[in-house]
């Protein structure tokens, strides 16, 4: 996606999309910020396809991840595999909204695959980290955009 | 007896988000299909009301799934429910005789607006 939008207006897309979907499905205030590195995290990651060949990781620690999901199962005990599909749904909706953005701003069509979690960080095969952009909750806890390119696309 | 709806999607969250949705409303979820497969395979069993079709899935996709059933039942109500939500993938589902889009995230009075909106054909 980096040869369709620039980076300054890609970031601004994936920030406001974060920004928006979380506060309307999980009710929970992100804004741009400092988080300390790598606490205890998870991470989603999808892959973009036709006009992108890129990837997208959501990291966030586990505190933020856990009260996701229980606001957006509206209960007060979740389990882990609660916390897994419901991440792979937001990022699916997160996902959504990016490419949308995209196809508004660029006129490009992309699809993305089917997302994938990971317990701790997650670094995708034949990828680099591009850039990422971080984001500190109402409670402070740390979250990551991380977007990476394919290592033959220039 | 409500109207009968059949949630095709690989996520169990929107089963649960559906029937949630659903309750106290004139339509209930009458069958869960985690893929398009079983989809196909289930719907003569079913035959749904309305079925909410997600787009992405593993193996066959919604669009597919969708294009085989309505082969087999043109008259079958299939509304696309996805996150992907942008002019081609609306053209390849209209093309193909879905009935309408739902587009995540949703809320209640969307879903029922989108569903009343299949069965009468507007």
């Amino acid at each position: 996606m980096d040869a369709i939008l620039s980076q300054e207006k890609l970031r601004r897309i994936y920030e406001e999309a974060a920004c928006s979907v979380t506060k309307k499905l999980m009710g929970i205030t992100l804004r741009p910020g400092k988080p300390l590195p790598d606490r205890n995290a998870c991470t989603v990651y999808t892959s973009f396809a036709r006009g992108a060949h890129s990837g997208f990781a959501f990291r966030a620690e586990k505190s933020l991840t856990e009260r996701m999901t229980r606001n957006m199962m509206r209960m007060e005990q979740v389990q882990e595999q609660d916390i897994e599909d419901y991440l792979r749904e937001y990022l699916n909706v997160l996902c959504g909204q990016i490419v949308a953005a995209v196809f508004k701003e660029a006129k490009v069509g992309t699809r993305f695959g089917i997302p994938e979690f990971y317990n701790g960080s997650y670094y995708p095969e034949n990828m680099e980290k591009s850039w990422e952009v971080s984001f500190l909750s109402d409670q402070n806890e740390g979250a990551w955009l991380i977007h990476y390119k394919a290592l033959n696309v220039k | 007896m409500g109207k009968r709806v059949m949630v095709v999607d690989d996520s169990r969250i929107m089963e649960l988000q559906m029937e949630n949705l659903l309750r106290g409303t004139d339509y209930e979820v009458a069958a869960y299909c985690r893929n398009g497969q079983e989809a196909i395979s289930r719907y003569e069993e079913v035959m749904p009301d309305i079925v909410t079709m997600d787009i992405l899935m593993p193996g066959m996709d919604g669009l597919e799934t969708a294009q085989i059933i309505l082969e087999g039942f043109p008259d079958a109500k299939i509304l696309m429910l996805s996150s992907l939500a942008y002019d081609d993938t609306i053209q390849e589902a209209t093309q193909i005789g879905a009935k309408g889009f739902i587009y995540k995230p949703f809320d209640q009075e969307q879903v029922l607006d989108a569903f009343e909106k299949a069965l009468n054909g507007t």
